[in-house]
């Protein structure tokens, strides 16, 4: 029996997760387009997660995901896709590390984005995540599928 | 190697004296600035978020990268410190906007300044 920390999810492949985050980034760009702000920042969120969970995966070669990375922490989840020494090793001020750091200090607020009322967020707040993460030169997402 | 919960509160005492530092080089006030951060001891990671109303209308990359290149110089001897460093820098209006530029509930603010006692 393998020890609590190799407990594979057996429910979830790591095609689903590979999906999934495809998915979500599709429904921010539907909640975009309905004028549902916090519901696609939430969505783009989930989509970097769910994306780290998915290398996780190809980096150990699994074909579940591990239940003790069912977690939200992103300092974490880089770690062990293998990315952080690449981030750490990045110049400080660059617009990538930049834009990580933007996220990882957001993503701390997912409950606001369940509990707290739509007016919050606005359009504008929506294309700043989305810029932080799929910007083309830059963005957190884009340099995420880059990596080996 | 230090441990790790050595290495995070020592980078919390060096970046806020670097911060403090840069905001006192920029001629601002104690009460036009303020530094939040949020620990994360397992792996070794320290987030500050450093917000001033003289970023107010300025490119928050410009920004951000001039904190970077002041921090860089002050901890230049301490690596693993500016390893261990996650920096937003937020003009004051920005935070004032709340929602996806608010403080969030995880950090804490380090005073820089302290209410008189009264006693």
């Amino acid at each position: 029996m393998p020890s609590h920390f190799a407990q594979l999810n057996l429910g979830l492949t790591a095609a689903d997760l590979d999906q999934a985050w495809k998915d979500r980034l599709d429904d921010a760009e539907a909640l975009v387009a309905a004028g549902r702000h916090g519901a696609a920042i939430a969505a783009r969120l989930y989509a970097i997660e769910i994306y780290l969970k998915y290398r996780i995966c190809q980096r150990l070669n699994l074909v579940n995901p591990l239940k003790r990375l069912e977690i939200h922490d992103l300092d974490a989840l880089v770690v062990f896709a293998g990315f952080s020494q690449v981030l750490a090793a990045m110049p400080a001020g660059s617009n990538l590390k930049q834009n990580w750091d933007q996220i990882v200090t957001f993503s701390d607020d997912l409950n606001d984005l369940r509990y707290r009322p739509a007016a919050r967020w606005s359009q504008q707040q929506s294309k700043d995540l989305s810029r932080w993460l799929d910007d083309p030169l830059d963005g957190v997402m884009t340099w995420l599928k880059n990596q080996k | 190697m230090a441990k790790e919960s050595e290495i995070v509160g020592r980078s919390v005492f060096l970046v806020v004296g670097a911060l403090t530092k840069f905001a006192k080089s920029q001629g601002w006030d104690d009460l036009d600035y303020w530094i939040y951060y949020k620990t994360n001891p397992e792996w070794d990671k320290v987030h500050f978020i450093f917000v001033a109303k003289g970023f107010n209308d300025k490119d928050p990359y410009e920004s951000t990268k001039s904190v970077w290149s002041y921090l860089e110089k002050e901890l230049s001897g301490e690596q693993d410190v500016l390893r261990s460093l996650g920096l937003v820098v937020r003009s004051k209006k920005k935070v004032e906007e709340g929602g996806l530029y608010a403080i969030g509930p995880g950090y804490e603010e380090f005073w820089t300044i302290y209410p008189a006692q009264t006693s």
